[in-house]
């Protein structure tokens, strides 16, 4: 039942998941990361990186459940990615660089699931609020928030539509003809869900007057602290 | 129509950052030159289809290229952002001087390619910065444009069965009702 007469109170957040960092610093150095892993290129400046990622890791605390969903993801693409690496040049000379790679592309993902977990949305447009206009920081914000909520959405649409019968599994395209199921199963359901969402989220901002003012307010408690 | 609606733009900011997931998730570095530019010309062509906003692919190219340069994706740095604004100019400049543009493959497909085609101008700028030799770096260019041609009509050969289904169910805008 809700109780209309008791004063709305924002319950505090929990010690253990309020972030150490700020969300500008955690954006920062998500970029430092990220980009630093685009260029390495020797097994050494790798390890240096996964060492720097398990401390970022420890440091800003993510929630379990989103990061175990990420470690699924990146070891099935990691197998996806050695396997052909292994079929294309072979055991002796794709091995090492296909797992050099899936490292790679681990390291490159890990940085943006933690800063992506651990921030909240609001903090996260604030911290992007100094750098683009607060209505552009929003969007930013929210659709990179809503983005694992999407990626679970599109896959309970692909089983859905594989159960149906829809010829959509990784072998089935290999073939052409399967490409327009593809189109018609899942790349339009999919597009219809993100309106979808994308109304859900416009109407709840309009009800809490978002673009009234150019400058965006935010509720006092979710200030961003000073750094 | 010039306005975009907070729901527009909530849009396209997924489009741009499916489209940055999906770059992800295939950057497997096959030696397949330009096949990320399948899903740029996929996703901005998409965008454009179903917002009634003249600027509305440059604006998801613009917000993935800012994301793409925050999370450090990329080569280039704060250059990734061109990487994405320049075929997102050429979609919307398509879609500008051809209003049928999303209901033909055809033209689909030739705009795709257009927009892979900016892919040199890109390429040739990296180039060029990182000190490569000119003569070097036009051959190189012109490589990258032509297999992000290819890739980009691929991509955008996808976009008119997903409008047409889309008008089908109703869900985008009426103003996009396809013309004869």
């Amino acid at each position: 039942m809700l109780r209309f007469n008791r004063p709305l109170q924002r319950q505090p957040e929990k010690a253990g998941h309020q972030p150490v960092l700020s969300a500008g610093v955690a954006l920062s150095l998500c970029f430092v990361l990220s980009l630093a892993a685009v260029l390495a290129r020797s097994w050494p400046a790798l390890a240096g990186l996964g060492l720097a990622n398990l401390l970022l890791l420890l440091v800003h605390r993510p929630e379990r459940k989103v990061l175990l969903r990420g470690a699924r993801l990146c070891l099935w693409q990691s197998a996806v990615v050695t396997g052909l690496y292994l079929l294309r040049f072979g055991v002796a000379d794709g091995l090492l660089p296909g797992l050099q790679v899936s490292g790679q592309l681990l390291l490159i993902f890990l940085p943006g699931l933690i800063l992506l977990s651990g921030a909240s949305g609001n903090r996260l447009a604030q911290a992007l609020g100094k750098l683009l206009p607060a209505r552009s920081a929003f969007v930013l914000a929210t659709s990179l928030k809503f983005l694992p909520m999407l990626v679970t959405e599109i896959a309970s649409i692909y089983e859905a539509q594989r159960l149906r019968g829809a010829k959509i599994r990784p072998r089935d395209l290999l073939w052409p003809g399967h490409w327009s199921d593809l189109l018609h199963c899942l790349a339009a359901p999919v597009v219809v869900r993100v309106l979808e969402i994308a109304d859900n989220i416009a109407c709840a901002a309009r009800t809490r007057e978002f673009g009234r003012f150019p400058d965006r307010t935010c509720w006092p408690g979710d200030q961003e602290s000073a750094p | 129509m010039n306005q975009l609606t907070l729901k527009d733009s909530l849009f396209l900011g997924f489009c741009a950052a499916l489209l940055l997931i999906s770059k992800a998730a295939f950057r497997w570095h096959l030696g397949i030159s330009g096949h990320a530019m399948l899903f740029t010309t996929f996703f901005l062509l998409l965008a454009r289809g179903c917002v009634p906003f003249r600027g509305a692919a440059s604006v998801t190219g613009l917000l993935a290229g800012i994301t793409a340069a925050l999370l450090g994706m990329g080569k280039g740095g704060p250059l990734v952002v061109a990487k994405f604004l320049l075929p997102a100019l050429a979609i919307d400049l398509g879609a500008l001087l051809l209003p049928w543009l999303f209901g033909s493959f055809l033209l689909c497909a030739l705009v795709g390619a257009a927009a892979g085609a900016t892919k040199f101008f890109g390429t040739a700028v990296v180039d060029l910065l990182v000190g490569m030799d000119p003569s070097i770096v036009w051959r190189h260019a012109f490589i990258e444009a032509a297999a992000a041609l290819v890739f980009g009509a691929v991509g955008a050969l996808g976009v008119p069965p997903v409008l047409r289904r889309l008008r089908a169910y109703g869900v985008i805008h009426p103003e996009l009702k396809e013309v004869p």
